[in-house]
């Protein structure tokens, strides 16, 4: 009698064996690696080899022949992979995965990961290889092997005492060790390359090898996290052991009289007990395990959800580990049940976002309609009666909000935001200064907690679903297990608050930083004030310096205009370009200021290098910016003179400077036809950022004492004594953000990407709630109230004149009839 | 299972009976009715081994389906691993070795002095730090009933504060207090590897499990040098207030009686490249229970150190005046077998993790260490039908004797009133009494209620309003006594009665209940049984006077009479006789109130 019965039938174990012994080419020299696999759960992930880690996507599996893999092979073929993977050239013919769930031992020819269960110990890990199957005894070699010892002392103790399990490749020990003893009884671990050939491949195998379908996880419960192969003897040199299977058929064979145990009944009785009466055994012995979510079938791990009367658990899409977590620890969720944890758990468990979750109460004071006569009826969508953190301030939603009370700064002051941890419930130490009742003034405060409270998820860290913002999936999924988990006096209400991200720039903004390999996209530009015409760029200097460093990435032949805080011309004492993407701009003090670029549409060389040059007017036009560089540097000095369309003159003092000019077409002309100190500009193009050149009305360049960007529309120059003449101008962009007038905001929602430029009618149209400014950014916000359900791909901002302001394209984001919507629109002051 | 003379409580299903002698003898009996087999030799060699085999196989099959039948409930359950895994369906976790631990009572020389008691050196002055390690171990110089040495540790790290409200010096000395636990520790090293199922299995050893709320840890685990924090179950301690709230793990006793450091998906699991290292104790159980003033310093320190940070000085074996446990140990027990199991299944299934009703409140609020007892009441104790208090929780603590950081202090001036006369002027008349609770922990005590909240709820924390009593107090003695003996047990009996571990917000203090616990010689202190108790030949209690410190009515001594206004403290019922005030009637203290006793301000007369 040996004791308990192996875990797994006989046959099993003999086949497993005989498989990995396949992938045995004995021609090919063997290499001796370890490559670890990264990835515990899949097997596809990573592999590393030394220090090289290959991810996928990173590298094929291809080294030329007609053999070749690609990665996307590598999971579902794990013998394959050896005879292929060829990181550095280096090949791995000879090679046997010891475990594709932690590492790839080429060097082994069947090695395989064991745990010898010794009584005072524990489990004490050992890699051994196989060597052949002789009836029950399944022998090995213990010299290509090697055990991991506990009491090897890494650590210093105050007891002295101390184990280093596991830890790999630092304490190993070739052979065997004395460290644990004969006739112990031996498992393969959860994580085995027998796990996997069970749970991938034997199904297979055994379809091929005797054309009938089994279930593998009749015969073995592989979800055990040790299973038992048997007791394990060590011969006495301990070059080599042997594991002596005792299974349901040895013991039946032991109620034999030895006398009628002829070999072929012996055959008759292991084929019998072995191959068909074990999984009658096994699923007797598993009846228990019914019980217990991390060992029970995958298929009847419902059945425990259903026990509390608690979820559907198909419709969950996380791992399967994770749900087997989920359903084991599901009466801790029943025992908290109606709490904010509970809420935040589901959120946690179902969603496994990194987004935030905020749950607020509503407060009423005593001035609510119908006081005393309360209940009077209260708009739930009343946004007022809510309190409202980090979004936007507590009054009320008014537009003129003290910068003090405003808290959306953390989306643009601090960057750290987009990577909070996942928060949870409500309460006045969540909401620090800002709750509506404070506890020292809460006797005082006439403030009247209701039964109403507001679930907001924000959806501004990462998108919920791998393609979407928000799916419909994901939606029902979690507010159905929310609500059934609702007390049944309290009143829930759902928000959603999308807060895409904008700058004054036509380029689009992402709204998620961090996307975990999802591909669901927020993006956002501006449209309407032109804020950058093509080709330009507008440095903003905020830090107070002598050398602005200019990064522009518009090449190398460029107008510069340069700019105070004031929005007065300066002229600094240099202007450099390093390169064609970076330009200094230098001064005498340090200063801040706006520096404009913009492409040029034509440039030339002066050559002879003489103090007279006559350019060659390509463009020509005679509205023309012209501008000099000597020795890669803008040149202040030199006259100019538009002679006609096609030519113009410039003089300069020295006659040794390799020069070059750039040249523009300017969009706008303005005539002054009566002398003035003062001219009044008004150009109407939108942009208060413009480069110019002023000219008498003999087309010769001249510069006004001062020069004053008003706004977007107008300008103006100032001159020592009366002046005629004209000015051209050119576009380059804004670069004051502050003052502007949004007018009455519309909001347009449409169903696909494309639809608004295709002129398809918006699913939903709405006004602005309201537009705030702060020092940094424009809010515009709205909260959609529960009216219909859609989803959306496209959010149009518009002015109300009619102009197309903001422009948002984003993957699904599903807006449920039931659900609040907030749309946050954040616009930050800069380019 | 069709035999209807089985009552339906029957709790050991004997789901099929059927065994080796039953199931062959059927078996031929069977086959004698078969027109073929009818006339067989059932004792031919080959017969007789298939019809044993099948008869044995039918045993071993019946085996199997009545254990499994029995397993089934909980009631008739004998395996350790069904009825673990039935237990865990309640939501109850087996546990495993529990280690005795004993609290320590330790006494510090601040200076090394000359013979002619110069100071030599200072160790210890008033605002020093002292600090003791976790995981430091002392072998106490006892064996086991096995005579193995036993062992005792700090499993926690302890900073004593030198100071006149926390650790006083006095006659250049300083006291505290710490808990030790009973093992050897171990300290362990994992690899993410090690993780299978989020699971770490510990070695085969007898390890402390502890017991909830860990006050006094029996592990810790590190990732990285980082202290993870042991939770109850997954769901434990989850809020979006706590910070590092998802480095957490379980240390669980398993259905096959293994141990195992459990992480989990939906808080954190340690990556690839982190090191586990786990600290624990191989307990003894209850070998290593001992009896108090087992631990003495002569027995021997050895290494234990206690460390002054901030003089960053070892302080010196030689200084430590006082090193004993003056109360026995406590716990030290087997792991829980099959019937303690189902016991505390049963109990376990109905408690909850969320606070719904006072008591929920109370029990969470006094699991933490620095509450001594806790309260909670709402708007149907203080003003039902007012919509202003609608869904507001209410909760008062008050800590422990010696701790004093959950309120600004401040005092009453007991002349202002009429509490003058005492029986030693020298006594400081000054009452200590809570201002304001220290925001600090206001706002701790809201993130630690805050993961049992119910929606909308809204927890407020109230100061306690104290209601000193004092009393005059006649003593007859009786003859072969001596009166000063008698007074001091009859006044500690007294205090004791006040003691924060017996006294409750919200009570109804009698004084017949007084004068019976006094006098009532089986109640005894661990460390006093008030031996002169015996000789009160009669005890009178008169002058009753109390005292609230934040009434704000002007007149803190009132007791009011019975009323359905929430005014407390009052009496429970009405004076018999309107011209006699009768201060001896039981006084109800409000929720927000709490009793002590104001010793000082008693005085003690002989009774003739």
């Amino acid at each position: 009698m040996q004791g308990r019965f192996s875990d797994s039938p006989y046959f099993m174990i003999r086949d497993f064996f005989d498989e990995i012994r396949k992938t045995k080419h004995n021609n090919l020299p063997e290499i001796d690696y370890n490559w670890e696999v990264t990835f515990v759960s899949t097997f596809t992930d990573a592999i590393s080899a030394g220090s090289v880690e290959y991810k996928e996507g990173n590298w094929s599996l291809t080294d030329g022949d007609s053999n070749d893999i690609v990665y996307t092979d590598f999971a579902t073929n794990i013998y394959n992979i050896l005879y292929h993977f060829n990181p550095n050239e280096q090949h791995a013919y000879n090679s046997y995965i010891v475990s594709p769930f932690v590492n790839i031992n080429t060097h082994g020819n069947g090695i395989v990961n064991l745990y010898v269960k010794e009584p005072d110990e524990g489990y004490i890990p050992i890699s051994i290889k196989h060597l052949n199957t002789k009836g029950d005894r399944f022998n090995f070699s213990t010299t290509a092997g090697r055990t991991l010892v506990p009491g090897d002392t890494i650590v210093e103790t105050l007891s002295g005492a101390s184990y280093y399990f596991g830890i790999y490749n630092t304490n190993i020990h070739n052979g065997f060790s004395t460290y644990f003893n004969n006739n112990r009884e031996t498992y393969w671990r959860k994580d085995s390359l027998f796990h996997a050939w069970l749970i991938k491949y034997a199904q297979q195998y055994y379809l091929d090898k005797w054309g009938i379908k089994i279930d593998i996880r009749n015969y073995v419960n592989y979800d055990k996290i040790f299973l038992l192969f048997h007791r394990i003897f060590k011969s006495h040199d301990e070059k080599t052991c042997r594991i002596i299977f005792y299974g349901m058929k040895n013991f039946v064979m032991d109620a034999i009289p030895e006398h009628q145990r002829t070999p072929r009944f012996k055959e008759f009785m292991d084929i019998f007990f072995d191959e068909l009466y074990q999984e009658h055994h096994n699923q007797i012995k598993d009846i228990w395990h019914l019980l217990d979510a991390m060992m029970t079938a995958f298929e009847y791990l419902g059945y425990l959800s259903k026990f509390y009367d608690m979820f559907d658990v198909d419709q969950f899409d996380i791992k399967e580990l994770q749900l087997r977590e989920f359903v084991r620890d599901m009466i801790w969720i029943l025992k908290r049940k109606g709490t904010y944890t509970d809420y935040f758990v589901l959120w946690r468990i179902l969603t496994d976002t990194i987004n935030r979750l905020n749950i607020y109460e509503r407060w009423h004071t005593k001035s609510i309609d119908g006081w005393p006569n309360w209940p009077a009826s209260i708009d739930p969508q009343d946004i007022s009666t809510w309190p409202n953190y980090p979004y936007y301030s507590d009054t009320n939603g008014t537009t003129n909000v003290p910068e003090s009370e405003w808290y959306d700064t953390n989306y643009i002051l601090k960057p750290e935001y987009h990577h909070p941890p996942v928060s949870g419930g409500a309460g006045p130490v969540y909401y620090q200064d800002n709750y509506p009742c404070s506890l020292e003034t809460y006797e005082s405060s006439n403030m009247l907690l209701s039964t109403h409270y507001i679930v907001e998820i924000d959806v501004n860290n990462e998108p919920m679903d791998n393609d979407a913002v928000l799916s419909k999936k994901t939606w029902d999924n979690i507010s159905s297990y929310w609500e059934y988990l609702r007390p049944v006096n309290r009143v829930s209400h759902y928000r959603i608050v999308l807060a895409p991200i904008t700058k004054f720039s036509c380029e689009f903004v992402p709204l998620y930083h961090n996307l975990r390999d999802k591909t669901a996209f927020v993006q956002s530009k501006c449209e309407y004030y032109y804020p950058l015409v093509t080709g330009a760029y507008i440095h903003k200097q905020d830090i107070p310096s002598n050398e602005w460093i200019v990064h522009h990435n518009l090449g190398g032949n460029v107008h510069v205009q340069v700019f105070d805080d004031m929005f007065n011309e300066m002229i600094p004492s240099d202007i450099v370009f390093d390169s064609n993407s970076v330009l200094r701009v230098l001064f005498d003090n340090e200063t801040t200021g706006f520096a404009l670029i913009k492409v040029a549409d034509s440039t030339d060389l002066q050559s002879p290098i003489v103090d007279i040059w006559n350019i060659v007017n390509t463009l020509n036009n005679e509205k023309l910016i012209i501008n000099f560089e000597e020795d890669h540097q803008k040149s202040y000095e030199g006259s100019l003179e538009l002679i006609s369309p096609a030519e113009s003159m410039a003089t300069f003092s020295e006659t040794s400077i390799h020069r070059r000019n750039v040249t523009s077409e300017g969009n706008f002309v303005f005539f002054q036809n009566t002398p003035s100190t003062e001219w009044d500009v008004v150009h109407n193009l939108g942009t208060n950022g413009v480069l110019m050149n002023v000219y008498d009305m003999n087309n010769q360049r001249m510069n006004p004492s001062e020069f004053e960007l008003v706004d977007t529309e107008k300008m103006k120059l100032y001159f020592d004594s009366p002046q005629d003449g004209y000015v051209v101008l050119l576009r380059v962009g804004n670069f004051n953000f502050d003052n502007f007038d949004f007018g009455d905001v519309t909001i347009r929602l449409y169903e696909h990407i494309g639809d608004m430029a295709d002129g398809v009618p918006p699913i939903y149209t709405t006004h602005a709630d309201w537009v705030l400014e702060t020092e940094d950014a424009y809010y515009i916000q709205r909260t959609i109230p529960q009216e219909e359900t859609f989803t959306f791909n496209e959010i149009a901002i518009y002015h109300e004149n009619g102009e197309l302001i903001f422009y948002t394209k984003c993957s699904d984001v599903y807006n449920p009839r039931d659900v609040m919507l907030t749309l946050h629109y954040r616009i930050e002051k800069t380019t | 299972m069709n035999d209807k003379d089985k009552s339906y409580n029957e709790l050991v299903p004997e789901y099929l009976e059927s065994d080796f002698a039953i199931a062959l003898a059927k078996n031929v009996d069977l086959l004698k009715q078969s027109d073929t087999f009818k006339d067989y030799n059932y004792h031919g060699a080959n017969m007789t081994m298939i019809l044993e085999l099948l008869a044995y196989l039918a045993d071993f099959n019946s085996f199997h389906t009545n254990m499994v039948a029995k397993n089934v409930y909980m009631e008739s359950a004998n395996v350790y691993e069904t009825v673990h895994a039935l237990a865990l369906l309640k939501g109850y976790y087996p546990k495993g070795f529990i280690s005795a631990y004993t609290s320590i009572e330790c006494t510090l020389d601040c200076y090394k002095k000359d013979q002619q008691g110069n100071i030599i050196e200072t160790y210890i002055s008033d605002g020093d730090q002292l600090l003791i390690k976790a995981w430091q171990p002392l072998d106490i110089g006892k064996v086991s009933i096995v005579n193995e040495s036993i062992t005792y540790n700090t499993t926690d790290e302890y900073i004593i504060n030198v100071s006149n409200t926390e650790n006083p010096v006095i006659n250049d000395q300083v006291s505290f207090e710490f808990f030790m636990k009973e093992g050897n520790m171990e300290e362990l090293k994992y690899t993410h590897r090690d993780v299978i199922d989020n699971e770490i299995i510990l070695p085969f050893h007898n390890y402390d499990h502890g017991t909830y709320p860990f006050t006094v840890p029996s592990i810790s685990v590190y990732v990285n040098d980082e202290e993870w924090i042991r939770v109850h179950d997954f769901y434990d301690e989850m809020s979006g207030l706590k910070e590092e709230y998802d480095d957490v793990y379980m240390f669980v006793y398993d259905k096959y009686r293994r141990y195992a450091v459990r992480f989990d998906t939906s808080r954190k699991v340690p990556g690839r490249t982190d090191i586990i290292t786990v600290k624990l104790l191989k307990s003894k159980g209850p070998d290593g229970a001992i009896g108090k003033n087992t631990i003495d310093i002569p027995s021997a320190l050895n290494n234990f150190e206690i460390f002054n940070i901030t003089k960053n000085i070892p302080i010196p074996t030689e200084q430590i005046v006082k090193f004993t446990n003056p109360d026995s140990s406590i716990l030290g027990t087997l792991p829980e077998n099959v019937e303690d199991i189902k016991v505390s299944s049963k109990v376990n299934i109905h408690s909850q993790y969320r606070n719904v009703t006072a008591k929920d409140y109370r029990y969470h609020l006094e699991a933490r260490t620095d509450v001594a007892k806790g309260s909670a009441w709402g708007e149907q104790e203080i003003d039902p039908g007012n919509v202003l208090e609608y869904n507001k929780v209410y909760v008062s603590v008050v800590p422990p004797e010696g701790i004093d950081s959950l309120f600004i202090p401040g005092t009453i001036d007991t002349e202002v009133v009429t509490w003058t006369e005492i029986d030693d002027p020298s006594l400081s008349q000054d009452i200590e009494v809570p201002q304001a609770y220290n925001t600090d922990f206001r706002d701790d005590l809201l993130i630690y209620l805050e993961p049992r909240k119910m929606l909308n709820a809204y927890e407020v924390p109230v100061l306690p309003k104290i209601v000193y009593f004092r009393f005059d107090i006649g003593i007859r003695v009786k003859r072969t006594y001596n009166y000063s003996d008698v007074r001091e047990d009859v006044k500690n009996k007294l205090i004791f009665f006040f003691d924060r571990t017996l006294r409750n917000f919200n009570e109804e203090i009698s004084f017949m209940d007084i004068h019976n616990f006094i006098l009532d010689q089986s109640i005894v202190r661990d460390d006093d049984i008030f031996e002169n108790i015996k000789g009160v030949d009669s005890l009178v209690l008169r002058e009753l006077k109390t005292y609230t410190n934040t009434l704000g009515t002007g007149n803190e001594e009132v007791v009011y009479e019975p009323n359905n206004n929430n005014l407390f403290p009052m009496y429970t019922y009405e004076s018999f006789d309107s011209y006699i005030d009768n201060k001896l009637r039981t006084i109800k203290i409000g929720y927000d109130q709490y009793p002590m006793l104001v010793i000082d301000m008693c005085r003690f007369y002989t009774e003739l």
